[in-house]
């Protein structure tokens, strides 16, 4: 048992850790891709009326 | 439920949630909301409402993967499963985390789904399999997937009941009523747009909360002391997963699996690989979340343990989570993360965690709500017609669906007994489709004599899992465990897939994406 005592401590210490340095690393790339997203589908929207006003 | 709250009515719940953490929770949801509705002018077409114009980036694809899967419902099962099981259910965790991790360097299944350029995994049946088995699938994933999420709304009270202490049944209908009501308005509007930005706020509040509720558990309780009770509570079955007296190796194995199943073959996960700018984003997105995949099962793994050490040292609480006779309602083993999180937690970071779980709560009804009544449209309806849907009429099939399927959840959340653990009453709902689903996509992508008459027997053979339900079991008077009907149907399903396309061939055979 000592072996699963050790074992799923050190799995718990490295999950929280890990998962603390993702929300960071997330939370400040996320915002920037949420601008990159809005952006992309306003440049796809303005594509789609072009074409459809000059179909050629 | 009801019985619960009576019974919680009757002896009172300590709580230290107080009128500062309702304001927090009002504000923080209407604020959510509000940004939900104001992408709304973003939405020109079902491109933008199912996949969000697929734009989406590497970073808000993690956020909004995580924050979809970590929702209030997965807190609450995986919260109960550490209190019934110990430290060996963090092995559902590591299962999750190393399966995810292997899709995302990979790439199985995922990448050529997201290479063949579909928006829902019954798309990927009508171009290998042909139409009738896109609709027969998207069926049976659609029901597979309203009865999955059927009791999340039973799961929501029972955590606003154990944190806030109202227990109050009409209050309590009527609180998230309210919270159904604020999401179908922002999903009816603002589809994939509106889910992805409420995630990313989601995400970000959640993530926080449960690092510092695991650190105020651990300082309330002691390490050592957590260690100790789980021993004297559990035994060696409460440390060792694959322990007989516990969950055991067929458990495991079938955990296994159900990693595979939430991020390679769940259409919620698969969505946000299909949303996915390219392959190589895929791949990254699935990588970095075998973190999130292995945190939201950990941490409220964790905290359920910590309640359970809680309540050994609570006079009060240990006479009605654990009675000297053992039997205990699988309602009260829900509530006991919550009532412990309300005790420890003081006013003001209370208010920010319920704020954060509620919002989890909306943010997984979205994202479900939206890819249920997607399919519903795109794989079922549709094809029925012969001239096709227009993109209006589909986004309007689409937002009706979504208004039907919250009624269904507000029934079935009232009227259904569970009689199970939370986690096993999903994987078993889910495992309807997944079984079945598994065999079409692994040998749909990767064998190029996967025949169509294949692919109908192993869905049908995916329905048995149904089987595994308490109240059906008890119908046919089946005695097996969820996880020995789950495997049992995996195989079967996996066997009429290959014994039905080496009888039954196609008489052209397909293109195999994976060779």
């Amino acid at each position: 048992m000592a072996f699963w005592t050790t074992f799923w401590t050190v799995v718990l210490i490295i999950g929280v850790a890990l998962f603390a340095v993702l929300s960071v690393v997330v939370t400040i790339g996320g915002w920037f891709d949420i601008r990159a997203l809005f952006e992309s589908i306003k440049a796809q929207h303005t594509e789609a009326e072009t074409e459809d006003r000059d179909p050629r | 439920m009801l019985g619960v709250c009576m019974i919680f009515a009757a002896i009172g719940i300590e709580t230290n949630f107080s009128v500062i953490d309702w304001c927090i929770v009002a504000v923080y949801l209407l604020g959510t909301a509000v940004i939900g509705l104001c992408v709304n002018r973003f939405v020109k077409n079902v491109g933008d409402y199912i996949v969000a114009g697929r734009a989406i980036k590497p970073y808000l694809g993690i956020a909004t993967m995580i924050g979809t899967e970590l929702g209030l419902v997965t807190v609450m099962y995986a919260a109960q499963k550490g209190f019934t099981g110990g430290f060996s259910a963090f092995h559902i965790a590591l299962v999750a985390a190393i399966v995810t991790l292997a899709v995302g360097l990979s790439g199985f299944i995922v990448v050529p789904l997201r290479r063949m350029d579909v928006m829902t995994i019954p798309e990927f049946y009508e171009k290998r399999f042909g139409r009738g088995v896109r609709v027969f699938g998207g069926a049976i994933l659609v029901a597979s997937g309203v009865l999955n999420m059927g009791l999340f709304l039973k799961a929501g009270s029972i955590f606003v009941t154990g944190i806030t202490g109202m227990t109050s049944p009409l209050a309590l209908k009527l609180v998230l009523s309210g919270l159904l009501g604020l999401v179908l308005i922002y999903t009816v509007l603002g589809g994939m747009i509106s889910v992805i930005v409420t995630d990313y706020v989601q995400f970000i509040v959640l993530s926080f909360g449960l690092i510092v509720s695991c650190i105020y558990a651990v300082q309330k309780l002691g390490w050592q002391t957590i260690i100790d009770t789980v021993t004297e509570q559990r035994g060696p079955a409460g440390f060792n997963p694959f322990h007989s007296d516990g969950f055991g190796v067929q458990y495991v194995i079938w955990m296994a699996f159900l990693g595979l199943v939430s991020c390679a073959i769940w259409q919620t996960a698969v969505v946000r690989a299909c949303s996915a700018e390219n392959t190589k984003v895929v791949k990254r997105m699935y990588s970095f979340s075998s973190v999130g995949f292995m945190v939201r099962f950990l941490i409220p793994n964790f905290l359920g343990i910590c309640a359970l050490v809680y309540i050994c040292q609570t006079p009060a609480l240990r006479s009605i989570f654990l009675p000297d006779d053992g039997n205990v309602d699988s309602g009260m083993t829900l509530m006991a993360m919550p009532v412990f999180v309300g005790q420890i937690l003081p006013t003001g970071i209370l208010g920010i965690i319920t704020a954060g779980m509620l919002a989890a709560f909306m943010s997984t009804h979205d994202s479900y709500l939206l890819c249920w009544s997607s399919v519903l449209t795109q794989d079922v309806i549709a094809p029925c017609f012969k001239d096709g849907l227009s993109n209006k009429a589909r986004l309007r099939l689409t937002r009706t669906f979504v208004v039907l399927i919250g009624l269904f959840l507000l029934l079935w959340g009232l009227w259904y007994p569970l009689g199970q653990d939370l986690w096993d009453y999903m994987a078993i709902t889910g495992a309807v489709y997944s079984t079945g689903a598994f065999a079409l996509l692994v040998f749909g992508i990767y064998w190029k004599r996967a025949s169509s008459a294949g692919a109908y027997l192993a869905l049908c053979s995916g329905g048995l899992a149904v089987l595994g339900l308490k109240p059906i079991a008890a119908q046919f008077n089946l005695h097996a465990s969820a996880e020995t009907v789950g495997l049992a149907t995996i195989g079967l399903a996996v066997v009429t897939m290959v014994l039905g396309s080496l009888a039954m061939p196609n008489k052209r055979p397909a293109a195999s994406e994976g060779n």
